[in-house]
């Protein structure tokens, strides 16, 4: 059962309903309940993984909470973020290790088949662990936020609309709101339907429409070269945007109908003007992860620019590990660390330079530059993120202008070239217009007036609204496919 | 329970919002039902009695391959002399290849070794046993659990020939909640695209296609796929009209998707081994002369698929068939190898179905009255 089915809507109806016909049971039974029945509709094998992390973490919140301060409670710590973290090292990176063995090796003529060690995902494994272990820091960092109650902890790592693919809401943040009845409030449960019908809107009329062409074209990636990897990497670009913040909109919105608090975790980022800000805006609940719990306690900034530097790579390489046990992502990772630390030695120097051509007299025309050379450097890491391994991400990196004078030569020659990606006029019409309702809607956020506007509009424009986004999502999107990209992770 | 007014309010909102909605889904899937899911099998009875009449049949929409043969062995007074079984890559097996014989192409989509004993149990509940059967094998045939499951349209018929065949019973029992699935599709809104789809089509559509959408041709081949009346199927014309170019990138694409498309096909089962064995005892007993045929692949693909890790079709897969057929003397006819089968990549649609000259070539020389 995915967010895109029929099933979860039916599912999610039958949750609210019960959630607030069922007051007195409280807060977190009906949603417990819900929660483990959303999970199980996947596997069994991986619920079990889903309470064995749950009973480890939780009785390490009371073993570090009980422990003196001091070496006891850093002793307590490490087992149980260990043990907690366990299952993710053997679900998502014994084959990695493996095969990384097994290619070293391969070099003496060896071949232990290490490869063979490796295991399906869980599904929202990689999640969840990093709720729990942020959970675990937060009761060593205040031992008073240990969770006592075993089914609102319990709740707090299995939420049903967050356990797939996030928001990576700190259990500290989600726990305190589960006490006392559950009570709707109007305004907060109609922000989140319009948050989820934009999150479907995002995940099927664009995301899904342009998946098969991305799919095509990196399952094959030397079949092309040009315009058509051009536009593939492009297409990525937006589909993986659309995809995540679809769901987080969904997720979010979901959580939000429930009576929870909207927690942000996509904020318009290819509007970023820096690949810092990129990070301040992109999968915002992963990125503070990693701030508050690697990063930070590694020395953050707080110390020379060698091991500042150092800090930084080390916290990205990490996020690039986090996504996906391969090189592929390991390289990602190093990538954005690469653009965080060259970008802010060369900050003074690329200061100078806007001074110098007088772009410092015209800031929109200088943000809009920062903006696109910022999209361009996320764009280009993508094609790391997306393909199948590192030899066809330097493939595609390598032919990106290959024959492009040639398909530009003509409108022929680039429709052919578009057109041997799997990319149809319909789609082509389709998209453009989506994202231009999009880009309206973004733009207007972005400058402080997207909710506002919408408030202060006559009831028929509202309504028109709402049924044109409906009518729009359910003509349009490609409904019945498959799975969100982030599910993997 | 008294509700708050703002409540109240919020729900009526919500109310005027989705009832709408959901009345125009649940409108337009009832009035269009491309894929006739509430017409029970009234849709495919209707095309398997034009088959029966000796008809081709144009404007077909989504609709369950085993129900028409269902049907169309209800209509049968006669048994055709040679029966084909199979998959999609067997329905380019023309009547035209085999002059001089009653002949009927049974093969269905995703079809398996569960439905070839499902449609051989058809023919022969009818007391109609064709003379010889030509079974397509798939590498997908001799693997176990079944995971291509459509087999289950014909539930009742496959557990009958089971038990013929004095093998295990079926784990798990019918899909009981197919009905039941059927109907959830009222409100389903990837069937509410299908069926606005369909409703324009037909609104804007020309008389022919009647309210089926299907209708008797004497043509070949159109722009529409074609199920000619000797069971096979003629592709539509974009289909049919492909460049060498698209073929070859369709191929690649196949190929490269080999591996997880066919993850489950580890290798060759001992079960799927020990019922195709069976099956074939039994039809000969009954003095049915058995035929394999094995569809070529595109030689692009063919070079990926041959030696995969695990499942290698070009060793395991088709060494065991050619050992069965020379051990319980049934004509292997063809070859996953394109150079074997005699075919070349200008033989084919795309990466695994090969055209009707590709399927002729394969059977050039094949004596069926042997």
């Amino acid at each position: 059962m995915t967010f895109t089915s029929g099933t979860f809507l039916l599912f999610f109806a039958a949750v609210v309903c019960a959630f607030y016909l069922l007051p007195r049971l409280g807060s977190w039974p009906v949603l417990l309940a819900a929660s483990y029945a959303f999970y199980l509709s996947v596997s069994l094998k991986y619920t079990l993984v889903l309470v064995l992390v749950t009973a480890v973490t939780y009785a390490g919140g009371f073993l570090i909470a009980r422990a003196g301060p001091g070496r006891a409670r850093v002793f307590w710590l490490v087992a149980s973020v260990c043990f907690g973290a366990a299952a993710l090292v053997v679900f998502k990176y014994a084959g990695f290790v493996g095969s990384s063995i097994d290619s070293a090796l391969a070099i003496l003529h060896v071949d232990l088949h290490l490869s063979r060690w490796s295991l399906l995902l869980p599904i929202g494994l990689s999640f969840y662990t990093l709720k729990s272990v942020s959970y675990l820091v937060e009761v060593y960092r205040a031992p008073e936020k240990l969770e006592r109650h075993a089914g609102r902890y319990a709740l707090s790592i299995s939420f049903f609309p967050q356990i797939f693919a996030g928001p990576i809401e700190r259990p500290t943040h989600f726990l305190p709101q589960l006490g006392g009845r559950p009570r709707l409030e109007p305004g907060a449960a109609a922000g989140g339907l319009r948050l989820m019908a934009w999150g479907y809107f995002k995940k099927l009329v664009i995301a899904d429409r342009l998946a098969p062409m991305v799919d095509q074209v990196y399952a094959n990636v030397t079949g092309y070269h040009g315009l058509s990897l051009i536009a593939t990497v492009l297409a990525f670009t937006v589909q993986i945007y659309c995809d995540f913040s679809g769901y987080s909109d969904i997720a979010i919105g979901a959580a939000q109908v429930l009576g929870f608090e909207r927690v942000e975790n996509f904020r318009r980022p290819y509007y970023s003007r820096s690949v810092q800000e990129f990070w301040r805006r992109w999968h915002i609940t992963l990125s503070t992860w990693f701030r508050d719990y690697l990063y930070i306690p590694l020395g953050g900034n707080r110390t020379s620019r060698p091991r500042w530097a150092f800090n930084l790579l080390l916290t990205f390489l990490a996020s690039g590990l986090w996504h996906g046990a391969g090189w592929t992502f390991v390289v990602w990772g190093g990538l954005h660390g690469s653009y965080m630390v060259v970008g802010s030695l060369t900050a003074r120097g690329r200061a100078a330079l806007a001074r110098a051509v007088r772009l410092d007299r015209l800031p929109r025309v200088r943000a809009v530059v920062a903006a696109a050379i910022t999209f361009v450097l996320v764009t280009l890491a993508w094609v790391l993120f997306r393909a199948a391994g590192l030899r066809d991400a330097y493939y595609v990196l390598g032919h990106l202008f290959s024959g492009l004078g040639r398909q530009l030569s003509s409108v022929q020659a680039a429709k052919e070239a578009l057109r041997a990606t799997g990319l149809t006029t319909s789609t082509m019409l389709i998209t453009l217009g989506s994202l231009a309702i999009l880009q309206l809607a973004e733009a207007l956020q972005e400058a402080g007036r997207g909710g506002l506007l919408l408030a202060r509009s006559p009831a028929w424009l509202r309504w028109g609204a709402y049924y044109g986004l409906v009518a729009w999502t359910l003509t349009l999107g490609v409904l019945g496919r498959n799975a969100f990209i982030y599910f993997q992770f | 329970m008294t509700l708050r007014p703002d409540i109240k309010r919020f729900l009526l909102k919500l109310l005027l919002l989705t009832l709408p909605v959901l009345l125009l889904v649940g409108g337009v899937n009832l009035l269009a039902d491309p894929a006739h899911l509430f017409q029970g099998a009234a849709y495919e009875a209707g095309i398997a009695r034009l088959l029966a009449q000796g008809q081709n049949v144009a404007g077909l929409g989504d609709y369950d391959d085993r129900l028409v043969q269902k049907s169309y062995v209800g209509d049968l007074s006669r048994a055709p002399d040679i029966l084909v079984l199979g998959s999609s890559r067997a329905m380019q097996i023309r009547a035209t290849q085999f002059p001089g014989f009653t002949f009927f192409n049974a093969a269905v989509a995703e079809g398996t070794l569960g439905d070839a004993e499902a449609i051989l149990q058809l023919y022969l509940e009818r007391g109609l046993p064709p003379r010889l059967v030509i079974i397509s094998l798939d590498p997908w045939d001799l693997q176990e659990p079944d995971w291509l499951t459509r087999w289950k349209s014909l539930y009742r018929e496959r557990a009958a020939m089971l038990a013929q065949l004095g093998l295990p019973a079926l784990s798990g029992g019918p899909d009981r909640l197919a009905g039941w699935r059927k109907w959830s599709q009222l409100f389903s809104p990837s069937y509410f695209q299908a069926s606005s789809r369909a409703l324009a089509h037909r609104l804007s559509d020309d008389a022919t296609s009647g309210r089926h959408g299907y209708y008797p041709t004497m043509e070949r081949a159109a722009n529409v796929p074609i199920k000619l009346a000797d069971g096979s199927l003629v592709y539509d014309k974009k289909m049919r009209e492909k460049t060498a170019a698209a073929v070859e990138q369709e191929a690649k694409t196949y190929a490269a998707n080999w591996q997880s498309q066919f993850r489950k096909v580890a290798r060759v089962k001992p079960a799927g081994k020990a019922e195709l064995e069976a099956l074939v005892g039994y039809l000969q007993a009954q003095g049915i002369r058995v035929c394999f045929y094995l569809g070529p692949y595109h030689p692009t693909v063919y070079a990926e698929m041959r030696d995969q890790h695990g499942y290698r079709i070009g060793g395991d897969l088709e060494d065991y068939i050619r050992e069965l057929g020379a051990r319980l003397g049934v004509t292997v006819v063809g070859s996953y190898d394109p150079v074997r089968a005699g075919v070349t990549a200008a033989d084919f649609f795309d990466g695994l179905h090969v055209k009707d000259t590709g399927a002729a070539k394969v059977f050039t020389g094949f004596d069926a009255g042997e």
